[in-house]
């Protein structure tokens, strides 16, 4: 490598580093929910970055643009994350599942919420991926349509289709659980 | 053309609406679920200014739609209660996994082997093996063990042999080698000289 390509490396390496203390919140907060684990959050948005710096070819600049890319390349990697972890958890034992029936989700330092918030998180985990990503994405992250429909690659119409339905079962979820 | 248009509107949402659900106005059922449908878009302010109108004067007087908009709302205000810091989801990467992210992009290799290191060890152990053995053979190191061969146990000339202590050391004489003469003294235990024809 000579020097001029070492300037260039260094410049990159600093404008990644803008980026990932623009969006590791975001992408954090929303690895977290869609996977209920701190832990695998951070491993999966980690790998997010690195992705993001040997395949972005454009300027590495907080943009719309880039945003939408990191939270489809997240979201996929935490697809991935869950396969993988399906696959592990179809090899435990049957008691073992049973016992993780009742484990405390792993949700890292500081948990503290009310039984009611808590029940709306079951109601979360009892949709469909997709239905969790998108409600993820508007009511969390505060996404409009359009840039659901950026990162996720569904039509606008579809996202608030999905979202409507997602809505009517988690209401149905909670009202079941009389916790509205 | 405007009052038709303001009389279809009042057809949508006019008064006596909630009333319609009591005598099961069919039409009027219909018009319910097709608010109820974009409740969420109202909610979140993703309906445009016309239809949000529509659906705004619509819950004003049906008290079905108002009971559906009151279920969103209550699961947004639930779900709004969990927040980030209260689920306890980290605001940062953790230094572990910046310094991972920077070996990757720095040092890719390395970062190959960090994260396939089973794989590594086992590609490492057969090149290792592979290798020895390749030195082994080439430096001829590695050959089959040398025949014995015949040995002459020189003890008592009347034929017996020599009597010794237990475990005490066998002198042991090997048979000359052929023009030379020569009778080493070995002891057991060590590789005796194969014979020459
Ligand atoms: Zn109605």
């Amino acid at each position: 490598m000579n020097k001029e390509q070492k300037q260039a490396q260094t410049q990159r390496l600093a404008a990644f580093e803008t980026v990932v203390s623009e969006y590791e919140a975001a992408l954090l907060r929303y690895a977290g929910r869609i996977l209920h684990n701190d832990n695998a959050a951070q491993d999966v948005v980690q790998n997010a970055f690195i992705r993001l710096f040997k395949s972005w070819k454009d300027d590495m600049i907080p943009s719309p643009k880039l945003s939408s890319w990191l939270y489809r390349v997240t979201h996929n990697c935490a697809v991935d994350y869950l396969r993988k972890e399906s696959r592990r958890k179809l090899l435990h034992t049957r008691h073992a599942d049973e016992q993780d029936k009742f484990a405390v989700p792993n949700r890292g330092k500081g948990f503290r919420i009310s039984e009611a918030a808590e029940g709306a998180v079951a109601a979360l985990k009892t949709l469909k991926l997709r239905e969790q990503q998108l409600v993820v994405l508007k009511v969390y992250e505060e996404k409009s349509y359009k840039e659901i429909s950026e990162i996720t690659g569904l039509t606008v119409s579809n996202v608030g289709y999905i979202l409507h339905h997602a809505m009517k079962k988690m209401a149905t979820e909670l009202k079941k659980a009389k916790a509205i | 053309m405007k009052p038709q248009g303001n009389k279809k509107k009042q057809a949508r949402c006019g008064n006596g609406h909630a009333d319609s659900h009591n005598g099961n106005n069919g039409e009027m059922r219909m018009k319910c679920e097709e608010i109820q449908a974009v409740l969420f878009d109202y909610m979140t302010r993703e309906l445009g200014g016309a239809r949000s109108d529509l659906v705004h004067e619509h819950l004003r007087k049906c008290r079905e739609c108002q009971k559906a908009a009151g279920e969103i709302e209550a699961t947004l205000a639930l779900l709004g209660q969990t927040s980030a810091e209260e689920t306890g989801i980290s605001t940062s990467l953790s230094d572990r996994r910046r310094e991972r992210m920077v070996r990757a992009i720095e040092h890719p290799l390395l970062d190959w082997i960090y994260v396939h290191h089973i794989i590594a060890s086992v590609v490492v152990a057969v090149v290792v093996i592979l290798v020895s053995f390749i030195v082994l053979y080439k430096t001829r190191l590695w050959r089959d063990p040398p025949t014995p061969g015949p040995t002459i146990i020189i003890g008592d000339p009347n034929g017996k042999p020599e009597q010794r202590e237990p475990g005490s050391e066998v002198p042991v004489f090997t048979r000359p080698a052929p023009g030379t003469g020569e009778v080493r003294r070995a002891t057991h235990g060590e590789g005796s000289v194969s014979e020459e024809k």
